[in-house]
């Protein structure tokens, strides 16, 4: 079993995005649980790929298509872990605010959440303040990252937050924000709770919140 | 010195009168909100041209788009040059209509069309050329073609806006590296780029051929400086690994700026993000200036001064996330003041917003220039 969750962990670190889903099946034929193969294979090769990133290793072509292998191996997974939501360190709402098409960031947060363990609702680009609120209620998630590339879109960010306020959502759910257009004073001026630089930072942060 | 040999020499990194201001383009709100609002906005003329032609109307759309973008560049140009800038850049965007809400670009990219109170905002949305396969079978675009709209669109708006303000040619959006990874999508690109390498440089040659006629093009017509235009970094780095930036992208870098230098012209690079570990590499491509500096993506101008401030004209560094958006006139000021502080000194610098946006303010590109004006005369005398 080991072979296989090095091999796994193998694929994500040397993108071998059309192997890792056989080697998943393979573990999960072996005997290995879904929570097991993340826990053992997925995550540790996710949290190798950004500590590479972070050292300067990895370059966002790297970490791009790291993501690529976690998605395909995640992809194999998801379907059984959807039976048993105890799988989940935790839901996690990731969007694109109103105003805003960019997705590179927004979705490398969200595959790298995945391969960490997270049930991740990705609502894409441009998502209305109603339908993250929508989202958060359904879900009843407890972090929301909003992702912002062009200021124009603080508009939907201020939306967004009001809305999560207005239905009486805003104390249950920490707001995480990052992309080209925030800082550390963006979360401060807007009142958001969290600054992420890049996606392993998201990552670490949902760490934090959950297992306070 | 009139505006031209103030960048020029801002350019030549040399002292001018006072330090220049720039601006990469202006929101079509801030023109509208300078100029007053055109007659007929950018959705009413594709309603009535919709409901003239229902059948064809996204030809007969593409028809006029090359007159509309020269009309919104040469309304770009007038406004900028009310606001105070003393340089501008202008370049066509060979757009073709899709549909009513979406355009099609030569390179196989789709934009969304936005709706910016009236005026079209395109947002890149997806590339179509999944695979080498599919370049070697899409009809590509045409150098000799695009340098031809290039010389036409820049000619008349030279003629029209030459003696007001100083115009610089761009390939805003269809500069090499954008153009190429947007073409395929991020993932297409990195999977490209790591196991297919070749493909990449075939790519970013190709483009380079082209920009190196639409340089030759812009220059016919009079202009004299050119900007290559793609955001090459991020927050925390270059996308590229500098490594692969220097084998597939410094040749392709270093054949723009001859062809520029070799005509008597300056190529300056413009690129958000953070290009800390690359300010070498930029130098040695041959660039005359680099644009942006963004400080919110830790572009640090004191440090650039000192490492290659020697070598390369600074742009840019006046932040557009607070400052030109929402920021007081106090704290444009004193944000310009900074920048000048540190980057004033034996010239080289040329103040200007690190982007454009829909919310940066008109007033506050105005603060900006005035305040360039109040402390960027030569020689400085800035104080603490």
């Amino acid at each position: 079993m080991v072979d296989q969750f090095d091999l796994i962990k193998k694929c994500i670190l040397e993108f071998e995005t059309e192997k890792i889903g056989d080697y998943v099946k393979k573990a999960l034929r072996s005997g290995a649980t879904p929570v097991e193969i993340i826990e053992k294979a997925i995550r540790p090769g996710a949290e190798l790929a950004g500590e590479k990133f972070d050292k300067g290793e990895f370059y966002l072509p790297e970490l791009v298509m790291a993501g690529e292998a976690i998605k395909q191996g995640i992809s194999v997974l998801e379907p059984l872990l959807m039976k048993d939501e105890k799988g989940y360190k935790g839901t996690v709402i990731t969007a694109t605010v109103q105003g805003d098409l960019h997705d590179i960031g927004k979705d490398l947060v969200s595959v790298m959440l995945k391969g960490n363990g997270f049930k991740v609702i990705d609502l894409g680009v441009d998502v209305p303040p109603e339908k993250v609120v929508k989202a958060v209620k359904e879900n009843d998630a407890k972090v929301v990252c909003l992702s912002i590339l062009l200021t124009p879109a603080y508009e939907g960010l201020s939306a967004t937050l009001k809305a999560l306020k207005d239905s009486g959502l805003r104390e249950k759910v920490k707001v995480v924000l990052g992309g080209a257009a925030v800082s550390p004073d963006t979360v401060k001026r807007y009142g958001a709770d969290y600054y992420g630089h890049d996606a392993n930072q998201a990552v670490e942060i949902c760490n934090q919140i959950f297992t306070k | 010195m009139d505006f031209r040999e103030r960048v020029l020499t801002a350019l030549e990194i040399k002292e001018p009168d006072r330090v220049p201001t720039h601006v990469i383009a202006l929101d079509a709100n801030n023109v509208d909100k300078v100029l007053g609002k055109p007659e007929i906005n950018d959705f009413q003329l594709i309603e009535m041209v919709k409901q003239q032609y229902p059948d064809s109307y996204a030809e007969k759309l593409t028809e006029g788009l090359s007159a509309l973008e020269t009309e919104i560049f040469s309304r770009m140009a007038e406004a900028a040059w009310k606001l105070g800038f003393d340089a501008i850049q202008v370049g066509i965007i060979p757009y073709a209509f899709r549909n009513d809400r979406e355009f099609i670009d030569p390179w196989g990219r789709i934009w969304e069309i936005r709706n910016n109170e009236g005026n079209a905002f395109p947002f890149y949305k997806q590339g179509l050329i999944t695979s080498p396969e599919v370049w070697e079978e899409w009809n590509k675009p045409d150098a000799e073609k695009l340098a031809e709209e290039m010389y036409e669109f820049t000619s008349q708006i030279y003629k029209k806006h030459n003696d007001k303000i100083f115009l610089i040619g761009v390939d805003d959006f269809i500069g090499i590296f954008e153009s190429t990874w947007q073409s395929m999508g991020i993932v297409e690109f990195s999977r490209q780029l790591m196991r297919n390498p070749s493909y990449i440089k075939e790519r970013f040659e190709f483009q380079t051929n082209i920009i190196c006629e639409l340089i030759k093009a812009s220059f016919d017509a009079g202009l004299e400086v050119w900007t290559e235009s793609g955001d090459l970094g991020h927050k925390s780095g270059t996308f590229m690994r500098p490594e692969d930036m220097r084998k597939l992208l410094l040749p392709c870098y270093k054949r723009m700026t001859k062809t520029a230098h070799k005509l008597g012209g300056k190529c300056i690079l413009h690129s958000d993000g953070n290009l800390m570990g690359i300010l070498n590499l930029i130098v040695e491509a041959g660039f005359d200036g680099l644009h942006s500096l963004d400080p919110q993506a830790g572009m640090d101008l004191a440090k650039i001064k000192q490492q290659v401030g020697d070598k390369l004209c600074l742009l840019g560094n006046i932040d557009v996330s607070y400052t030109l958006s929402k920021g007081s006139r106090e704290e444009v000021e004193a944000e310009v003041k900074k920048a000048i502080q540190i980057a004033g000194p034996g010239g080289g610098f040329i103040v200007s917003p690190t982007n454009i946006h829909p919310s940066v303010r008109p007033e506050n590109l105005r603060w900006m220039i005035e305040a360039t004006k109040k402390y960027g005369v030569y020689p400085l005398k800035l104080g603490g």
